[in-house]
């Protein structure tokens, strides 16, 4: 038995300090036995047992952001906590990417705060967010479509090049001994994701499935503490997407990265995540275990229709 | 790679020379530039520099445009603050046009780096646009500094020690160095990770503001290179003329250089801009040579003075219809089929 549909709060503090929070409402802690039965039910998540209880790395409170008419995220309060796969779901203009930009500071929000690790990020320029450890793959894994697969991995490690362009121009000690390091860690993550053979080849060029395993591994390279990953399964066929899913487990296993992930197929969050937050027109409306949130009256009436 | 080409080491394999082809094309070019004085008359190795000139102001512009994707139409202005520094350092103050020369690229630098300001926040048409608005302000400026379209430099200035740069000679070899020092830099920026960064800058600036590129500062970077090398090739342009005037640099020139560009190889920083200077430059003055007078004898004398534009636009348009990539593309399916030979795959 899964013990709660919310997340019980570590910190039973929290719903003082907003009392808007409605979903994180303070939740009476699993007794050793209930989380016992709840490692030995359900072995298909190493990090089950994380759940609720890890430290919070990224989280946001209160976020307003609208576009003209269009309120896009409407006072959306999320926590993400350490080691944690979470599916963000919800129909179409739920909000899902818009939240995702705001916490990688495409958008800056109206109101609210978004915080990672303790610091305060809302103001904070995208390229900075990287540094700290927030990575992002795109709903279209083709972004840099005139790259080689090389080069997009590669491109991401630049937030950490130091040197200046003379020295690039000049192409010194510094700049060559940058390159080489660089390219080590790309082929790296080029190993660990098997993406050898398509090294050299233009990222458009790939099929779509290749083209989403380039974008994590261009992720992977920056190696981040959170990756957001928009839709990393849209349109693809169902073994690509088993891939796709292999590579994301194989990745949590390894180095335990905390994951973030904008999905639209159900089943595929309900197997992989941790935890689901289902949001609806710019709200969270519902946040907790998988296999509660498809017998949750409010996600069954956003994604059908009431 | 070649068959039979193998490295072991990244840095092999990220060099600028890796195939033994690489080498020789390496050698045949010292060897034809170097030697190119000794071959050719005064008015081919006049040609020869002033194509070696464009072709450091278009690597820059290539810079901004092909590789960092922010379009300037004030390329030829920013020639012209590099020219007029060089000229004005040499007249007013007395320094000599090589020790002007990187003050040109410095203080053209400075002007881009101004122009990049607008690109912070505009893009496309609007950036064209903002920076049309610069190329017309300079060029005012240009014609309140120099009013009678004629600033000479001084021929003594061209002297330094046992150089001089008064003949086409040494002057060829003096702007055949820096033109391949320039080349250079260019091709090392591209394949470096600001390099990167512009490209991502290019193809799509949301995308690499998330993936963590500073963008404000790689437009900034890719403006100011682009200004710097546009003042360089100001400064020789200056270097090479007995006088200049601000005729020179205005927003056709700067069209042009757009154009080469465009037909060379957006994004080809390097080989892609010397073969839109060859085409669009060299290509184009020797054929005005023999064609304008065969159209001045057959009665299109008012044609014949169009008839650059007309054969400029049309090529533009067509390049860029058949070969988005530039000629460069083509070179390079060449290339590739040479390298497939005798299969077609």
């Amino acid at each position: 038995m899964y013990y709660t549909l919310n997340p019980p709060a570590t910190n039973f503090n929290e719903h003082l300090i907003n009392p808007n929070w409605v979903h994180l409402v303070p939740h009476p802690q699993p007794s050793m036995e209930e989380a016992k039965v709840d490692m030995v039910w359900d072995k298909s998540s190493l990090y089950k047992r994380v759940w609720g209880m890890g430290e919070r790395i990224l989280w946001a409170e209160g976020l307003h952001l609208s576009f003209g008419g269009v309120r896009a995220l409407d006072g959306v309060s999320i926590v993400i906590r350490k080691g944690e796969l979470v599916g963000l779901i919800g129909p179409n203009g739920a909000g899902k990417t818009s939240l995702l930009n705001v916490i990688s500071g495409i958008y800056r929000p109206e109101r609210g705060r978004v915080y990672f690790k303790g610091k305060d990020i809302t103001g904070m320029p995208p390229h900075e967010r990287v540094k700290l450890g927030i990575a992002r793959t795109f709903q279209h894994g083709e972004m840099f479509h005139g790259m080689t697969v090389l080069e997009a991995i590669m491109l991401r490690l630049h937030p950490w090049h130091r040197g200046s362009i003379i020295e690039a121009a000049l192409w010194g000690f510094r700049a060559k001994r940058w390159e080489v390091e660089a390219r080590e860690r790309a082929e790296h993550i080029i190993d660990l994701l098997e993406l050898q053979e398509y090294r050299h080849r233009p990222v458009g060029s790939l099929p779509p499935g290749i083209q989403k395993k380039v974008d994590l591994a261009a992720a992977l390279v920056q190696d981040p503490e959170v990756i957001l990953m928009d839709e990393p399964m849209a349109g693809l066929s169902r073994e690509e997407k088993e891939d796709i899913i292999r590579a994301i487990i194989e990745v949590r296993e390894t180095r335990g990265t905390t994951m973030v992930l904008v999905e639209h197929d159900l089943e595929v969050v309900s197997d992989i995540c941790d935890r689901v937050i289902v949001m609806d027109r710019g709200r969270v409306i519902f946040d907790g275990h998988p296999e509660d949130a498809v017998r949750d009256e409010a996600v069954i009436t956003a994604y059908i229709g009431g | 790679m070649p068959a039979g080409v193998f490295k072991e080491t990244y840095e092999g394999d990220m060099a600028f020379i890796r195939y033994p082809i690489h080498k020789a094309a390496l050698v045949l070019a010292v060897i034809a530039g170097l030697s190119a004085p000794l071959l050719l008359d005064t008015y081919y190795l006049n040609l020869a520099i002033t194509a070696l000139i464009f072709w450091v102001a278009v690597i820059g512009l290539n810079i901004t445009v092909g590789l960092a994707g922010q379009i300037s139409l004030a390329q030829a202005a920013l020639m012209g603050v590099g020219a007029y520094t060089v000229a004005f350092a040499a007249l007013k103050l007395g320094v000599n046009v090589v020790l002007a020369l990187p003050l040109a690229g410095i203080t053209a630098m400075i002007i881009g780096l101004v122009l990049s300001l607008p690109s912070f926040k505009l893009k496309e048409y609007y950036l064209a646009m903002a920076s049309l608005a610069a190329q017309l302000l300079l060029e005012y400026a240009f014609s309140r500094i120099d009013p009678d379209q004629y600033t000479p430099i001084p021929p003594e200035a061209k002297r330094l020690a046992s150089i001089d740069l008064n003949e086409p000679e040494a002057l060829y070899y003096f702007t055949f160095i820096v033109a391949a020092l320039m080349a250079l830099a260019a091709g090392n920026i591209a394949r470096s990770s600001y390099g990167r960064a512009m490209k991502a800058v290019r193809d799509n600036d949301v995308a690499a503001s998330i993936v963590g590129v500073n963008v404000p500062l790689t437009k900034a970077i890719a403006f100011g290179i682009g200004g710097f090398y546009a003042g360089i090739a100001g400064g020789l342009y200056a270097i090479y003329s007995v006088g200049i005037g601000w005729e020179a640099f205005t927003l056709v020139n700067s069209i042009e250089l757009l154009g080469m560009v465009l037909i060379g190889g957006p994004g080809r920083v390097v080989w892609g801009s010397l073969l839109g200077v060859l085409v669009l430059r060299t290509g184009w003055t020797l054929l005005e040579s023999n064609l304008v007078p065969i159209l001045a004898a057959m009665g299109f004398s008012a044609f014949a003075s169009a008839i650059k534009y007309i054969v400029l636009g049309t090529l533009i348009t067509v390049v860029i219809i058949l070969e988005p990539e530039g000629l460069i593309a083509v070179l390079r399916r060449v290339k590739e089929y040479f390298r497939l030979w005798p299969y077609s795959y």
